[in-house]
C-alpha cells in the first residue's frame, strides 16, 4: 500500500487539518504498487517477474464519503513493469483522478470541486531477497521514487510472505516508511511529511485460477520526517483474485474501521472513532497484462 | 477533454487476450512415449483413508484426491496421470514407473500457467528418472529449480515424490 492508498484528506476546514490534507493528497498522486500478480489489491507479494517478462497493469481506485460532504475521488494508474533478472523488477507508472466534492450542510469543511488531472509519474524497484518457494519464508525489498507538480516522495517497503498448505494459503505483511516533500508556494519552502504503514493480507486458493482473502490496512501519518504523529487510520476488507495464463485480476473493498488514533492536540481530527478527513469506503480493481 | 484519463482503463480492458489452455500431450501420447509399444489396462484405485496417511506420512505432501487414474502396462510398470497445484491452475501430468517402483519419465500433458513452461524440458524431466520412494525429490537438494518457474517445479517434485509414495502403499502392497 502507499500514498495512493492513504486517506485522502485533502479538503479541511482547519489551517492545519488543509496541510495535512493537502499533504496526505500529495502522497496520493504516487504509489500504491506491486511487485507482480498478487490476490490483494493493497498487499504485496515477494514474487517478481521472470527475466525479460513484460506486465501491463491498470488500476482503478474508488474513495468514497467523508463527513458533511459528497466525495468521490476516482484514482487511475497505467503502468508497465520488467523483469530485468529473476530477482529484480523495474517499474514505471502515470497516475490521473477524478475527484468531485458537493458540500453538504453549514458546516460543510469545503466549497464544491470537479476536477480531472494528471497526478505524477512514478518508478519503482523491487528485489527479492528470499523466495517463499524454496525458503522459509519470502522477503523482497522496495523502493519508489516519486515526481508531481510541486511534490516529491521516496517510499521504502519491506515485503514479507509465507505460504502455507503446500501454496494454497498466502499470507502477506507489508510495512512500508514514506518520506515526502511538498513546495508551498506562498512561502517558497519545502514542507516535510511521512508515514508509516502496516498492511496484512491472508488470501486462499478455493478453485483453480480463483483466491479469496481480506486484507488489514494501518496508516499512520505524521508531520515532518516522522517527527510528530498525527493520526491512525484503519481499513479492512475482503479480497477476491483471479488468474489465467494471460491475464489476471484483483478486486478489493475496504471499510474505515472506528480504531482511529489521534495523537495531536486537535481532537476534531478524529470522530467517534474515525478519522474525519479521511474517506469511509474504499474498491479497487486491478487488472494484469502479460504482454 | 476532461474525463479524457479515465479512458485508459477501458482500453486496457480491451487488450486482455483470451487465455487458452495448452495441451502437449493426451493421455495415450504420454503412455507411447513412456512405454512405445506397450498396451495399457485401466486399472483405478480409491486410495483409503489409512493409505492416505501412509502416503502423507511417508512423502510429506498431501493426498487431495484419493482417486488413483492407473494403468497397468503390458510391458511391466505402471502409469499414473495426476496433477498438481500451479500458479494458476493445475498441472496435468503423467508419470510412468518399472515394476519396481522406480520412475521411467514424467511427461507434462497440459501447461496453463504464465510463466515456467521451461518444466517441459526434457534435461529437467531427467532429473526424476530412476528415483524411488524416499528419495528426497526437493528443490536445491537432487532436483534443480529452475528460475522463474519454482513453484511449478516444487510441486512437480512433490506431486511424484507423493506418487511413488502412493506406488508403496497402494499400488505394490496388492
Amino acid at each position: 500500500m502507499t500514498r495512493l492508498d492513504r486517506p485522502t484528506s485533502k479538503r479541511r476546514g482547519s489551517p492545519r487539518a488543509l496541510a495535512l490534507g493537502a499533504a496526505l493528497m500529495a502522497f496520493a498522486p504516487w504509489s500504491q504498487a506491486r511487485a507482480d500478480e498478487s490476490p490483494f489489491a493493497y498487499t504485496y507479494l515477494t514474487e517478481v517477474l521472470p527475466q525479460g517478462a513484460i506486465e501491463l497493469e491498470q488500476w482503478v481506485t474508488w474513495k468514497h464519503k467523508k463527513p458533511q460532504e459528497k466525495f468521490d475521488l476516482l484514482e487511475g494508474r497505467t503502468e508497465i513493469e520488467y523483469g530485468f533478472t529473476d530477482r529484480f523488477l523495474g517499474a514505471f507508472y502515470l497516475n490521473y483522478e477524478h475527484l468531485k466534492v458537493e458540500p453538504d450542510g453549514l458546516g460543510a469543511p469545503n466549497g464544491p470541486e470537479d476536477t480531472t488531472k494528471f497526478t505524477g509519474v512514478n518508478a519503482e524497484f523491487i528485489y527479492q531477497v528470499w523466495s517463499p518457494f524454496t525458503d522459509p519464508f519470502g522477503f523482497a525489498l522496495y523502493f519508489e521514487p516519486a515526481i508531481g507538480d510541486g511534490e516529491r516522495a521516496l517510499e521504502f517497503k519491506l515485503l514479507f510472505q509465507k505460504n502455507f498448505l503446500e501454496d494454497r494459503l498466502i499470507f502477506a505483511t507489508n510495512f512500508i516508511f514514506e518520506l515526502e516533500w511538498e513546495h508551498e508556494d506562498e512561502e517558497d519552502i519545502w514542507e516535510h511529511e511521512s508515514a508509516f504503514e502496516i498492511n496484512i493480507g491472508l488470501s486462499y486458493r478455493v478453485a483453480p485460477g480463483w483466491f479469496v482473502g481480506a486484507e488489514l490496512l494501518n496508516e499512520n501519518s505524521y508531520e515532518g520526517h516522522f517527527a510528530e504523529a498525527e493520526t491512525s487510520t484503519w481499513y479492512v476488507g475482503p479480497a477476491v483474485h483471479f488468474a489465467s495464463e494471460r491475464w489476471w485480476a484483483t478486486l478489493g473493498f475496504y471499510k474505515q474501521l472506528p480504531w482511529a488514533g489521534n495523537h495531536t492536540d486537535e481532537p476534531e481530527l478524529t470522530s467517534h472513532g474515525y478519522v474525519v478527513d479521511a474517506e469511509r469506503t474504499r474498491l479497487r480493481f486491478r487488472l494484469g497484462i502479460l504482454l | 477533454m476532461r474525463g479524457q484519463f479515465l479512458l485508459i482503463p477501458l482500453a486496457s480492458l480491451a487488450i486482455v487476450a483470451p487465455a487458452h489452455a495448452t495441451v502437449y500431450l493426451t493421455v495415450e501420447q504420454a503412455q507411447q512415449l513412456l512405454f512405445p509399444g506397450a498396451e495399457f489396462v485401466a486399472d483405478n484405485r480409491t486410495i483409503t483413508p489409512e493409505q492416505e496417511r501412509e502416503i502423507e506420512r511417508a512423502s510429506g505432501v498431501s493426498v487431495r484426491n484419493r482417486t488413483l487414474n492407473l494403468w497397468r502396462v503390458s510391458t511391466g510398470g505402471w502409469f499414473i496421470v495426476d496433477q498438481v497445484i500451479g500458479r494458476h491452475d493445475n498441472i496435468p501430468y503423467a508419470i510412468g514407473l518399472d515394476a519396481d517402483g522406480a520412475v521411467r519419465g514424467i511427461e507434462i500433458l497440459e501447461y496453463r500457467e504464465s510463466y515456467g513452461g521451461q518444466i517441459r524440458e526434457p534435461l529437467w524431466r531427467a532429473q526424476f528418472i530412476g528415483k524411488r520412494n524416499g528419495a528426497p525429490l526437493a528443490l536445491k537438494r537432487d532436483i534443480q529449480n529452475i528460475s522463474g518457474a519454482t513453484l511449478s517445479c516444487r510441486h512437480i517434485a512433490d506431486g511424484v515424490k507423493r506418487l511413488l509414495a502412493t506406488h508403496a502403499f497402494v499400488i505394490a502392497e496388492r
